[in-house]
């Protein structure tokens, strides 16, 4: 699992992960995520590099999620594949946490 | 060589969730001798991260030294079943999961260790639990996904 970040216009974070997010990639990832998020207002987390998404992956996105949102923050979810779509939508997901594959909308959401 | 060979049906594990890569390569080649697709491969391994990764942190307290296997049974009309048997205190993820389904809607209140129980009822042709007199017992069935 390969973590890279970099700060957009308008404060917005981007976390891209690469790889598979299963159980060994979310001990790989969770502790920089909640460092991101720590100090994060806009989150934009980038899945088009992601192979597999699991269970324990899944916590290793909502837990920062939860606590970008507890400061007034917020996180979106851009590109993921097919299958790991499937999964966030499967887990109801999508229905708190936006997904887009368009980066203009998903980076709109942040100025809504 | 090892393409000839053939892989055996069952798994033994210990109760360390570090196992679990072991779990992944003998599906991999499970899939490869059985030409599952890939789709599908992706929901098992799906699905088995969620039961093996339940049995070692909950069924066991993630304990090291218990032990617990899972057997694949390849079945009629192109479905696949992977069967956890431990030897945990009693506990079925399906009832687990409807007392979890109404804290879904809000990500305030979103209970992550929930969030992987609707991934079986998603991801697998059938899902079945088996109170054991030791134990549990949980058999998970795919069929092919090629959309």
């Amino acid at each position: 699992m390969v973590f890279t970040s970099e700060e957009l216009a308008g404060g917005v974070i981007q976390i891209n992960l690469d790889g598979r997010l299963d159980i060994e990639g979310a001990a790989a990832v969770d502790l920089k995520m909640n460092v991101v998020a720590g100090s994060a207002k806009f989150l934009l987390l980038d899945l088009s590099k992601l192979t597999f998404l699991g269970s324990m992956g899944l916590r290793s996105i909502v837990i920062p999620a939860q606590t970008i949102k507890r400061r007034g923050g917020k996180t979106v979810i851009f590109a993921p594949t097919q299958m790991v779509e499937e999964v966030l939508r499967a887990s109801n997901i999508d229905a708190i946490i936006p997904i887009h594959h368009d980066l203009q909308a998903a980076l709109a959401e942040f100025a809504a | 060589m090892s393409n000839q060979t053939m892989t055996e049906d069952q798994l033994s594990l210990n109760s360390q969730l570090s196992e679990l890569a072991k779990v992944w390569t003998w599906v991999e080649a499970l899939a490869a001798q059985h030409q599952i697709p890939a789709k599908t491969v992706y929901a098992i391994q799906l699905c088995l991260e969620e039961v093996l990764s339940n049995i070692i942190r909950h069924g066991y307290n993630g304990e090291p030294g218990h032990s617990f296997t899972v057997a694949f049974t390849p079945l009629a009309d192109g479905l696949w079943s992977f069967t956890a048997e431990d030897s945990a205190p009693h506990f079925s993820p399906l009832e687990e999961a409807d007392k979890r389904a109404e804290t879904r809607h809000d990500l305030d209140i979103l209970k992550p260790g929930g969030l992987g129980i609707p991934i079986l009822k998603k991801f697998t042709h059938a899902v079945s639990y088996e109170a054991l007199p030791v134990g549990n017992r949980i058999t998970l069935t795919f069929a092919a996904r090629v959309d």
